[in-house]
């Protein structure tokens, strides 16, 4: 690491995906990116299994699995005992955005301020309210647009955005209102925009949406160089969401033309992403400008976004469509003093980033944290050291309450309902006819609320392996909402990682009896015939799935995996390399594309397959051991060696692999006594 | 190169809110009068409980399970009972007409129109009664947190004892209310049944 006192940036720019930036760089358009690049490194950085953004953002900060970390989704129910507050609660009843107080460890900011190093953050997802910090705290709230068609003197700054106190004066002025972003701004954007017909309302709105967007992000950016030039800094971390908001309303149009979008639409929207892009370098160039060339910058994603082939549809921001657009990998870059230069990240996710800048700053890693340092980033990386953890066991930091501002004034809270009283008014309401029959409605926002963050939190148990913790909770989310098919499938998902086929095939046949098929049930049931050694069973599921779920990358790849069951290596290899067309980030096509190849005796393709395998995804075990098998074939013993420990660290015990290993070790000691090694006890 | 005005901002949605039976279909037929843009589809047809009209849109029955249609009636004013409120995208500006009654009055209305219904009381009525005493703090709390939210709150009692200021109170409020006269001959005093 560099001797001098490191300075650390930390850049979110959300969706941001190297499938759009890397057509701009070499096209010129992100010089500043670019420069960031020749003197860094880059890579993919895998994403979570729940790629939504408070979800993401959090395990950035944290370096934690989202059931560690607590935030699970969008919005949670308001504990009933807890009244609403206006810096906390966003106005439904019931029901508030996660926010810093959501987290149940410590973040970044929290772990460095605890340091004594400089801290500031800006604008993170669920940071709301600011936290208080050994520098500024602003929560994302800072940049909501919660202007009326007031003047810009009369937009208020809701309670709890910043801390310290002394800070909010001269920070919020810095705000940008979005009717200060006039036309001329719009252009870059939109060249032919005075086309439009601004009296038609779908036009309208998109305008508006435009310079709100660009209006939060330049109220951050704002902010952001404030803050780097007037106080002292350490560490200051920034996001920005408008590439993911921008890609939820114009992606559709980027080209290339998708079916079923106007060609002239497109001509008028479909240069707003690129520009996206640009902005967001532009404003790169000024923070790094600000902090001095010996800043160290991680610029990262969370995810990708869809921007060909594999766009999922016309429309972008439809609620419940929009997390389909998200993409596995995102972004990952980082350049400074004694970090490698020229160097490609391999393996790389998100879980990594807090870990990573903790050991930049010569702190401890938690061993209660899921992300590893990224050790090829740094030219001469030194021993790390670890502690248990850093969260304080007596004292949950994100329960620690933020004094309201003097000057807030607290509107009356309403007294909680009861569930009974809550249901009296919903009967009367259904009665009177002013609301749909209650079997077709949820019982509530926070039953709804509640519901999705446990179906979450699933996801994020698989992703730990934490299988029985998994199944348990999928088991009460299917017993509340037996009617609930999402949930059904998430059941069954869970029971065969939980190597429980009966309990499956139970839930699943209950499920085929009394709903339509669809793709998800057909696939799962492929599973299970695979479970029963019925590779042909299985296959005429996985075709009945994509008869009905039209082709997929994901169900060519299931194919392809039936197809090297049954041997038939060519037709495997086919179906493998059809998946990573559609998709070429496709960690599992990529293995068995590999496997295919060996059994072929391509070894030398086989190997790069494997390698592209572990490159995009590093706690994947099955990787690890095909590219350890393949090496082992092309003699290369202690590199196959290696593989094969990485893959039984992140699943220990596997015999096969164990076995495999032990066989590894004696030929690789034969190997070396074939070459003259001579072996003295 | 001209530069483009500045994007409008989306305009208000105008809601006309309140517990049912407060007198919700009455603000709306007094804003249909007076010339605002009405959002209604007038499935439920006039009635013995509401001789003018319901004034409603059938979607907002379903309005806890879909919303995403309200952004596209921004500048329209739409009846949705309060209850509903929170299910409003919490980023659409509102100007909000809060029509009040006296809550004994409420439940007296809601009890004639089920039995005219043929419809059993669904709840014991001091439950319900305090289930919406609280439901109207709620609304209270959730309409002064809201923001871009401008809320003016009538009361059912003044508007029909004192129709012209009430009437004029609306018109500084939706400016684009321009036929008093109109909106005076809606409001008829002999609909005020159920008194308490």
């Amino acid at each position: 690491m560099a001797d001098a006192p490191r300075k650390i940036l930390l850049v979110g720019w959300d969706s941001a995906d190297w499938r759009i930036i890397d057509p701009l760089l070499e096209k010129g358009l992100m010089p500043v990116l670019a420069s960031v690049i020749s003197r860094g490194s880059r890579g993919n950085l895998a994403s979570l299994e729940s790629m939504l953004s408070p979800i993401v953002w959090t395990s950035i900060a944290t370096g934690k699995l989202p059931h560690k970390h607590g935030v699970l989704g969008f919005i949670e129910p308001v504990p009933r005992d807890e009244s609403s507050d206006s810096s906390l609660d966003h106005g439904c009843e019931g029901v508030r955005p996660v926010g810093s107080t959501t987290r149940q460890t410590k973040a970044l900011w929290n772990i460095l301020s605890e340091a004594g190093l400089h801290t500031h953050m800006l604008g993170w997802f669920a940071s709301h309210p600011a936290e208080p910090i050994h520098g500024i705290c602003v929560s994302e709230r800072f940049s909501l647009t919660a202007a009326d068609l007031s003047p810009l003197e009369n937009w208020p700054l809701p309670a709890g955005t910043i801390t310290p106190a002394t800070s909010r004066g001269w920070l919020q002025d810095l705000r940008v209102h979005p009717s200060e972003i006039e036309g001329d701004a719009l252009l870059p954007f939109i060249p032919r925009a005075a086309e439009l017909d601004q009296s038609d309302p779908v036009t309208a709105r998109l305008l508006t949406s435009l310079a709100v967007i660009l209006a939060k992000a330049a109220s951050l950016q704002a902010a952001a160089t404030a803050i780097i030039t007037k106080q002292p800094w350490d560490f200051l971390g920034v996001y920005f969401q408008a590439i993911d908001e921008l890609g939820h309303h114009f992606m559709p149009w980027h080209p290339p033309v998708l079916p079923g979008i106007d060609p002239g639409e497109a001509a008028l929207f479909g240069g707003v992403m690129e520009m996206a892009y640009r902005f967001h370098d532009m404003m790169l160039g000024q923070l790094l400008h600000l902090a001095g060339p010996d800043t160290t910058l991680v610029l990262v994603s969370d995810h990708g976004f869809e921007s060909g082939a594999q766009r999922p549809g016309t429309i972008a921001n439809d609620h419940a469509t929009m997390a389909g657009w998200h993409r596995r990998y995102g972004i990952i870059t980082m350049a400074g003093p004694g970090l490698t230069s020229g160097e490609r990240l391999y393996g790389s996710s998100v879980l990594d980033v807090t870990p990573t800048i903790l050991h930049l700053f010569g702190l401890a890693v938690g061993e209660d944290m899921d992300g590893k340092v990224l050790v090829s980033a740094l030219q001469n990386p030194v021993p790390l050291t670890r502690r248990p953890t850093w969260d304080d066991p007596t004292r949950n930091p994100s329960k620690i309450p933020t004094p309201a501002p003097p000057d807030l004034v607290v509107p009356r809270s309403a007294p909680t309902t009861t569930s009974a009283e809550e249901q009296a008014v919903l009967d009367q309401l259904v009665a009177l006819g002013y609301l749909e029959a209650p079997e077709a409605s949820p019982t509530s926002l926070r039953d709804t609320a509640r519901r999705e963050l446990q179906y979450n939190r699933i996801g994020s148990l698989l992703e730990a392996r934490d299988y029985p913790a998994a199944a348990r909770h999928a088991r009460e989310l299917t017993a509340e909402c037996p009617d609930e098919r999402r949930y059904q499938l998430k059941l069954i998902q869970t029971l065969l990682h939980s190597q429980l086929p009966h309990e499956a095939q139970q839930v699943l046949t209950t499920l085929e009896t009394s709903t339509a098929p669809c793709a998800g049930t057909h696939r799962l049931a492929a599973h299970l015939l695979l479970e029963q050694r019925n590779p042909a069973a299985a296959m005429a599921r996985f075709q009945l799935a994509a008869a009905l779920g039209g082709p997929s990358p994901g169900l060519t790849e299931q194919i392809g995996w039936v197809l090297l069951r049954q041997r038939q290596w060519t037709a495997a290899e086919s179906h493998f390399r059809e998946a990573l067309s559609l998709d070429p980030d496709r960690p599992h096509s990529l293995t068995g594309l590999a496997r295919a190849l060996v059994r072929q005796d391509r070894d030398e393709a086989a190997l790069e397959a494997a390698l592209g395998a572990v490159g995009l995804l590093h706690f994947f075990p099955l990787a690890h051991f095909q590219l350890g098998a393949i090496l082992s074939k092309m003699g290369d013993y202690a590199r196959a060696i290696r593989s094969f420990e990485i893959g039984l660290s992140q699943q220990p015990g596997n015999p096969h692999a164990l076995r495999y290993l032990s066989l590894l070790h004696r030929r690789h000691y034969h190997h070396h006594l074939g070459s003259g090694f001579t072996f003295s006890p | 190169m001209n530069p483009l005005p500045a994007p409008d901002l989306a305009a208000p949605l105008v809601i006309v809110t309140g517990l049912p039976r407060s007198g919700t279909s009455l603000v709306m037929s007094l804003l249909a009068a007076g010339g605002h843009p009405i959002l209604t589809d007038q499935l439920r047809t006039p009635d013995p409980d509401n001789p003018r009209g319901y004034f409603e849109f059938e979607p907002v029955k379903s309005l806890m399970r879909d919303n995403t249609w309200l952004h596209a009636h921004a500048g329209q004013a739409i009846k949705i009972i309060s209850p509903l409120l929170p299910f409003i995208p919490p980023d659409l500006p509102l100007d909000v007409i809060w029509i009040q009654r006296h809550l004994p009055e409420v439940l007296a209305s809601q009890s004639a129109m089920l039995v005219r219904a043929g419809k059993p009381q669904t709840a014991d009525p001091a439950l319900l009664a305090t289930a919406f005493q609280k439901q109207t703090l709620a609304t209270e709390a959730f309409l002064t947190r809201r923001p871009r939210t401008r809320v003016l709150a009538l009361q059912h009692h003044e508007l029909l004892q004192s129709p012209v200021q009430q009437i004029t109170r609306l018109q500084d409020f939706l400016p684009i209310l321009q036929n008093h006269d109109a909106m005076l001959q809606t409001i008829d005093p002999a609909l005020h049944r159920q008194r308490i």
